[in-house]
């Protein structure tokens, strides 16, 4: 029988572990694009993916659905990306990682390459914040509202966190064309 | 409007996030602005860059390995017994009726409780107690005995014991 979120998560609340682990299956795949864009490194992302999901399951019984479940693993995972960062020096972001590693092709493969980097890079540069409601919306579809829920702030100011870091991502790409 | 005002708002338009007279008002505003349609156009290029980079799969066996950790660090969390499980199964078929189709269910169980209560009350205590008693007179002793395998010394036995006791009772 098909269960809501909200329906496994009340199980998990009273013991069922084969509930947490449909959550997991359900769900594992927005913690990681989540952790894996923010973070940039696949061991600390597989980390934040897991200590999600464990704080979830520590809180299980004292979950009550005010919220959709998927706005609150939004909220549990972009806690721990941010606070993963915010322990961290972000010299560690500078460098784009190499998920993947093209051979040199022709012209326009390579400059997409560089907008892709320098997008990437610009990214990573950003105020926590930012990067977290950009990554939000662009990868996993939030709403501002949404967004908001998952990091604490009004949609009003989910739209300015979103105008301020694409306007520094439009600064990049405009400097990028210019060299 | 003015422009500073439409970029201002130019993500929330591209993201669908405005009321619709709001939208309308900054469509009116682009159809006429060069300056404006600009902007936007370089906001699509970003969300275009920003859509195309490659992503990772999730590493296989996550899940797997979230699970375990959570069964090893949480020692109370166990796997719910058949019981429980047959109870939540239960549980969530009755709410997943619909009203009338409850009523009909519950009224099912009620009766077949009140017929079975009714049934067992036919016989009181009492009348139980005496049909064990006058069950028992009936008997002379050997039916007290459990049928024997044919070929057996049980068998036997019991064949000469209803014998013994038939000439006896011809004899009184």
């Amino acid at each position: 029988m098909n269960r809501s979120d909200e329906e496994r998560m009340q199980a998990v609340g009273k013991g069922d572990l084969d509930a947490f682990r449909d959550l997991v299956l359900a769900h594992q795949r927005s913690a990681w694009n989540v952790a894996f864009r923010f973070l940039h490194d696949p061991a600390e992302a597989e980390d934040v993916v897991q200590d999600a999901f464990l704080k979830i399951l520590d809180a299980a019984p004292r979950y009550r659905p005010t919220a959709s479940f998927r706005t609150y693993l939004y909220q549990v995972v972009s806690r721990l990306c941010i606070d993963r960062v915010e322990k961290k020096r972000p010299g560690y972001t500078d460098e784009p990682p190499d998920v993947a590693d093209p051979s040199p092709g022709p012209g326009e493969i390579f400059a997409a390459r560089q907008e892709e980097d320098a997008v990437r890079t610009a990214v990573d540069t950003l105020p926590a914040n930012q990067r977290i409601a950009l990554i939000l919306k662009h990868y996993e579809g939030l709403s501002y509202a949404e967004i908001g829920a998952a990091i604490g702030v009004t949609a009003k100011a989910v739209e300015g966190l979103l105008g301020r870091a694409r306007s520094v991502l439009q600064d990049r790409l405009a400097s990028l064309k210019k060299d | 409007m003015k422009c500073d005002k439409v970029q201002d708002r130019l993500g929330a338009y591209s993201d669908g996030e405005l009321f619709r007279l709001q939208s309308r008002r900054i469509g009116r505003h682009l159809e006429g602005c060069s300056s404006c349609q600009i902007h936007l156009a370089g906001l699509r290029e970003v969300n275009r860059i920003l859509g195309e980079i490659p992503m990772p799969p999730v590493p296989e066996g996550l899940a797997l390995r979230v699970v375990a950790e959570a069964a090893r660090r949480v020692p109370g969390v166990e796997r719910l017994s058949l019981i429980d499980h047959a109870c939540e199964w239960l549980t969530q078929a009755f709410q997943s009726m619909s009203y009338p189709v409850r009523l009909a269910a519950c009224g099912t169980v009620i009766a077949a409780s009140l017929v079975g209560v009714l049934m067992a009350d036919r016989i009181s205590p009492a009348d139980r107690r005496n049909a064990v008693i006058v069950a028992a007179r009936e008997l002379d002793g050997l039916e007290w005995f459990g049928a024997s395998p044919p070929v057996s010394v049980a068998a036997a036995y019991m064949a000469a014991a209803s014998t013994s006791s038939q000439i006896e009772g011809d004899a009184r």
